[in-house]
């Protein structure tokens, strides 16, 4: 039985209003878009279940609304993270000079013990539009991710669905990885919780 | 005898009355209530089961009234039918025959003030019946509406006192017949009761219940017929059912179930009850689920849920929404607090299915119901708190919002006439005008002011995905599904200046109004500004009320209640998230415990359900049918989270049955959108109200110092804490933004 206890992972989408964070997680999750999603407000939550190297893993992917306000409910929504997606629109300059804030932000309101480590992804979204209108350069987005701590980059389109599996599947793994950190750490803090953990888990299994 | 087509203004016609009917408010003689016993026709052209039956104590009566009352009970006047005394025409005292139309007041259903009370026939389920006999002095009468919680007390027939009763007596006994029309447990003497029953008769169907001795059930239904009268069940019953076969063979096992129940229990116990609930869970309905998943409809939806415990949870969803059709006695958990289960039985934090089915909503307001609160000036004619009641307990037709809705978001006050209300309506036009010219005409804060031009960007962005899938606010440009998603947007547009009144930008001239009406509530409420989600709340309003000022005004005073939902350290919302989960622990005590295993008792999931109201759970049609609900504050002014309990009591059992983790719990609520019961959540939000009140009254009472009995002793009593106490408050929670500074970020 325990041998086949999954892994849970908890991800969390971040950006500003309109990206297209929604598009991303629907996209990922179902293989589907959508002209008629609604600003999210508050925050959404889908499962995806995944293989990754063997590992039976299922992630808990967070959409966040876009406004800022919403962030402050942060405790309740980004506790237990295990990975961060930073979102931007290539065709808009102000998402992108924004994502530096949103790292930030999530840092302080998830209350991440050891942010240098903590495992960010950039997404570019929105390549589908055409040439003329984007404004953010591979370039110029590499050079923030690497500034940012050499932070994995992806360019995607969340309406033609590029890039989507390959970033989500970088997002798998460096959640898993950073699972895997914290249970050690647990581990070695506070033998006592695993019983507990493990009681639970047995009640629950069925 | 014909039915007059007029009745006086306000008045209704009396068709029975009886005199000296007492409410035993304590056991002592001199706080008991006199007054009358009533059966009054409201309206010309309300049916029998329309007609009101109340109690009106003699100090509320005027004189004219209490004559009328008087009149009808001492010369027996039997409503329309006028034949009880029908062979005694020239006995009456010498006197001419009486005019038989007689008018009262028309009869409150409800008073804060007084004991007097009434009830719709149509709203009654039993009638208790305890005629006079040797032991028991006085016969007595209990009305039991639908709504379990309505207890309405007993009335005493003191028929030494009522010159009626004691006329009827001396005529009975002059025809050698003392007895009782209406035999009940055997020949009784004739009483005061015995001629209402008999009255009663004539716009009802009373059907007697074999298991209870005087319980009379008023028009029932086939079901309750099973339920309380078992020697007319018979087995085709089931017939109806047998298109499906799973109904028919849950129907079966109900059943008999049934049967083993009332034959073997005069009453029903909680084990009687939990032996239904095993016999269901271990035997029957495994099979069931054989048959069930056979069944390629059901095997096509599964193909969408790959989660095998979701799965199971929506099967045994759709069971237990199939086994409450067939009024099956599911009991859930055997966590009772002794003290509410002391005194207010121990069934009664569950809403069993009767209970639900029971309280089942009435139809919605029409046109012509709607008319009748009003006279020909526009004024209301009846209380604000009966056409409240009305709303909240039916809801409205489409082509009366538009005028309801002014009301209920008090853009027009309840006491007003037309002309008055035309008259406000061209001074908020005005008002809405200086507003709206407050950004139109400056182009100077258009150009120069950032927080106004990133609210244009963040009002631009969400206009643009708000409801575009209903027709209203449907792309003028037809198939919109091969746009490019920002073929608007090129990262520069709200910098062009648009012209405005330009249709297209949104492709849609209603989202251009409604655009000017947010950029003017901006201004208006300059603190708080846009923020996400409100043109969730804002779309619905203009939709029906289509006129620019008004849903301004409508908008900003349903505003007044939202703005705790948006300021910008959430607060508002926090308080809300808390005290749903405090009601969650204080009426759904087991579901709390088994989501606090499952690491989700901070309800989080209802976040967005409550900041815009489930508009995003729910149809724009079906978020019209709550929203109207909410405004009334017929009980509380946060309704709202009992519609939010109401999901989680509806779905708890599935949920502690069959979902063991935060993963599996949030996927099933998630999975609710679309699919929820407005109607059937409502009844169960007013019945959880209800139950709730009753429970922190008891709790009050009981905590006041009064002693009461030791079997509590082990069970501590759980004090109301602020937050709950608030729920039972009409007042709308009012929380403002903090005064915007030029520190104050955007957004």
């Amino acid at each position: 039985m325990a041998g086949q206890k999954k892994t849970l992972l908890k991800v969390i989408i971040l950006g500003d209003t309109e990206v297209g964070k929604t598009s991303l997680m629907q996209q990922f999750i179902n293989g589907k878009f959508s002209q008629q999603y609604k600003a999210t407000i508050g925050a959404d939550f889908l499962p995806k279940d995944m293989i990754i190297d063997d590992k039976n893993i299922t992630m808990q992917i967070w959409d966040t609304a876009g406004q800022e306000r919403f962030q402050s409910l942060g405790v309740a929504f980004y506790r237990g993270s295990d990975c961060c997606v930073l979102v931007y629109d290539v065709t808009n300059l102000k998402s992108f000079e924004n994502l530096t804030s949103w790292r930030d932000e999530f840092l302080i309101q998830a209350n991440i013990k050891d942010p240098d480590n903590f495992p960010f992804i950039i997404i570019g979204n929105k390549i589908d539009l055409e040439e003329g209108k984007r404004l953010i350069s591979t370039k110029k987005a590499q050079a923030l991710s690497n500034s940012l701590g050499n932070l994995p980059y992806f360019e995607t389109s969340a309406k033609e669905s590029v890039n989507i599996d390959q970033a989500f599947e970088v997002v798998a793994r460096c959640a898993l990885k950073q699972e895997e950190i914290m249970e050690f750490n647990d581990d070695y803090t506070d033998a006592v919780n695993i019983n507990v953990d493990d009681d639970n888990y047995n009640n629950c299994a069925c | 005898m014909k039915a007059p087509k007029t009745f006086p203004p306000g008045k209704g016609q009396v068709l029975y009355a009886k005199s000296k009917v007492y409410i035993h408010v304590t056991s002592n003689k001199n706080d008991n209530i006199p007054g009358y016993l009533t059966i009054v026709k409201p309206f010309p052209d309300s049916k029998n089961d329309e007609l009101i039956i109340s109690f009106i104590p003699e100090l509320d009566l005027s004189i004219e009234d209490k004559t009328t009352l008087d009149y009808f009970d001492l010369y027996g006047l039997d409503g329309e039918k006028n034949d009880f005394y029908s062979n005694n025409k020239n006995d009456i005292n010498g006197k001419n025959f009486p005019q038989i139309i007689r008018f009262i007041d028309r009869p409150r259903i409800s008073s804060i003030s007084s004991y007097a009370f009434g009830a719709v026939i149509n709203q009654l389920y039993t009638i208790q019946v305890r005629p006079k006999k040797t032991s028991l002095w006085e016969g007595s009468i209990i009305l039991h509406p639908k709504q379990e919680n309505d207890k309405l007390p007993a009335l005493f027939f003191h028929d030494d006192e009522s010159l009626g009763t004691k006329r009827e007596q001396k005529l009975k006994n002059q025809n050698f017949e003392p007895y009782s029309e209406n035999q009940i447990g055997g020949n009784s003497l004739y009483w005061g009761g015995d001629r209402f029953i008999s009255c009663l008769k004539n716009y009802a169907t009373l059907t007697e219940s074999t298991l209870e001795t005087g319980m009379f059930l008023i028009n029932c239904t086939q079901e309750d017929a099973m339920n309380f009268v078992p020697n007319i069940l018979n087995n085709d019953q089931n017939k109806d059912d047998n298109s499906y076969d799973f109904n028919a063979e849950v129907n079966q096992v109900l059943t008999t179930a049934k049967w083993n129940l009332l034959t073997g229990l005069a009453s029903i116990t909680g084990f009687a009850k939990k032996q239904i609930n095993n016999a269901i869970d271990n035997k029957i309905l495994p099979q069931s689920l054989q048959k069930y998943v056979e069944r390629s409809e059901v095997k096509k939806i599964t193909d969408d849920f790959d989660s095998a415990s979701v799965y199971l949870a929506k099967w045994a969803l759709s069971v237990q929404e199939e086994a409450e059709k067939n009024r099956k006695m599911i009991i859930g958990n055997e966590y009772y607090k002794e003290l509410i289960s002391v005194e207010l039985g121990d069934k009664f934090i569950e809403l069993t299915p009767l209970e639900v089915s029971k309280a089942a909503r009435r139809g919605k307001m029409n046109k012509e119901d709607w008319n009748k609160f009003f006279d020909s000036n526009g004024s209301l004619q009846f209380t604000i708190h009966e056409i409240i009641g009305q709303i909240f307990h039916s809801g409205l037709e489409e082509d009366i919002r538009k005028d309801a809705w002014l009301f209920l978001l008090g853009v027009f006050p309840w006491d007003t006439t037309v002309s008055e209300r035309e008259q406000l309506k061209k001074s908020l036009e005005n008002n809405y005008i200086e507003y709206k010219n407050s950004w139109k005409a400056d182009l100077t804060k258009q150009e120069n002011d950032a927080f106004w031009k990133d609210q244009k960007v963040r009002i631009y962005k969400d206009l643009k995905r708000t409801d575009r899938d209903v027709d209203f606010f449907k792309s003028s440009k037809g198939d919109d599904s091969d746009d490019d998603y920002d073929d608007d947007y090129d990262g520069s547009y709200w910098n062009e200046e648009d012209e405005f009144g330009n249709e297209t930008l949104f492709h849609n001239k209603n989202l251009l109004v409604m655009r000017d009406i947010l950029f003017s509530y901006n201004e208006l409420n300059y603190n708080l500004g846009y923020v996400q989600g409100m043109c969730d709340l804002l779309a619905p309003l203009y939709c029906v009320l289509k006129d620019e000022a008004i849903t301004f005004w409508a908008f900003s005073n349903f505003m007044e209640r939202m703005e705790r939902n948006f300021v910008r350290n959430l607060s508002g919302m926090k308080a809300q998230m808390v005290t749903l989960t405090e009601l969650v622990q204080f009426m759904l005590p087991d579901l709390y415990v088994h989501l606090e295993k499952c690491d989700s008792s901070n309800l989080f999931f209802f976040f967005r359900m409550l900041l815009v109201w489930f508009k995003r759970e729910l149809s724009f049609l079906e978020t019209m049918d709550l929203w109207e609900i909410m405004w009334t504050d017929y009980y509380s002014s946060q309704f709202i989270l009992f519609f939010a309990l109401a999901i989680l009591q509806k779905h708890s059992k599935i949920i502690m049955k069959t979902l063991k983790g935060f993963d599996g719990i949030l996927r099933y609520i998630n999975d609710l959108s679309g699919k929820l019961d407005v109607q059937d959540l409502l009844t169960r939000s007013e019945l959880l109200f209800l139950k709730f009140k009753q429970m922190v009254e008891l709790i009050d009472r009981t905590s006041a110092g009064t002693s009461f009995n030791s079997k509590q002793a082990g069970e501590p009593v759980k004090p109301i804490s602020d937050e709950l106490r608030t729920l039972l408050s009409k007042e709308i929670v009012i929380e403002k933004e903090e005064t915007r500074t030029s520190e104050t970020p955007f957004g």
